[in-house]
């Protein structure tokens, strides 16, 4: 079972959004591959639940990626500087 | 997949979810609905308490009680729609999120739904004791009533109340 998170140090980190944009998925195709309601990837994505281990494997499936790639306790760089290495001045 | 998503709905959780009710979810629709359940509660004790003491007649305290029982459940459907009915569809058609929800409220109220279940026994008997005739009793009955629904309600309200605002 995941939790809401009560500080800022609590937090896990994603790129759900992102992703989701990328992929040209909406939160309900998201939700329905997952399994859970669609107001829930709303709560993922603003940050105000941290997900169970289970359904942060089952979204990092969905998009294909490792887990790693999606969440992260630690703030994650914008995809395009992991993707070129470069960041913005 | 999950459980929730292998697991039909049934049709009160179709229900639920119906878009049609999404004005119901929103958080001033929610906290307005707990509010006028809660004052509609506590009308019904006093009016329960004083006709227990004699202050109103057997009548009217019948009225009082028909038209709150009347208004309640359109109130309780409102706030029930608001919460997409938690606490009354079944675990597996419930996702980690909702369940975390609903857990935190049960918890939260787990103290002010006790205290107010033995207020209730402790009303209704001083309110019986001091009653003189059937009609007192049955208003010292009344208030006991409305206090253990009063009990079964805390952990809707507080879930209402504290919902986060959808989007």
């Amino acid at each position: 079972m995941g939790r809401t998170p009560k500080t800022d140090d609590d937090a896990v980190h994603h790129r759900i959004a992102v992703l989701r944009a990328e992929r040209g998925a909406s939160r309900k195709d998201l939700a329905e591959a997952v399994g859970v309601h669609p107001q829930t990837i709303g709560y993922l994505e603003r940050g105000e639940y941290s997900p169970s281990l289970v359904l942060a494997l089952r979204i990092a499936r969905f998009f294909d990626l490792p887990v790693e790639a999606v969440f992260s306790l630690d703030p994650l760089p914008p995809l395009s500087s992991e993707v070129y290495g470069r960041t913005a001045r | 997949m999950s459980a929730a998503a292998k697991t039909r709905p049934t049709d009160l959780a179709a229900t639920f979810e119906d878009d049609r009710y999404s004005w119901t979810r929103r958080r001033s629709v929610r906290r307005a609905g707990v509010t006028g359940e809660a004052v509609l509660v506590g009308v019904l004790a006093l009016a329960a308490l004083a006709a227990g003491h004699g202050v109103l007649v057997g009548g009217v305290f019948a009225v009082v009680w028909v038209v709150g029982l009347v208004l309640f459940v359109p109130l309780h459907s409102v706030v029930n729609l608001g919460v997409r009915g938690l606490y009354d569809r079944r675990e597996a058609s419930l996702d980690e999120v909702q369940r975390t929800q609903r857990d935190r409220s049960a918890t939260a109220t787990h103290w002010p739904r006790l205290l107010l279940s033995l207020l209730a026994v402790l009303v209704a008997v001083q309110t019986a004791t001091g009653a003189d005739g059937a009609g007192a009793a049955a208003a010292a009955f009344s208030v006991g009533f409305v206090l253990w629904f009063a009990s079964w309600l805390t952990s809707t309200w507080h879930l209402a109340w504290t919902l986060p605002e959808e989007d």
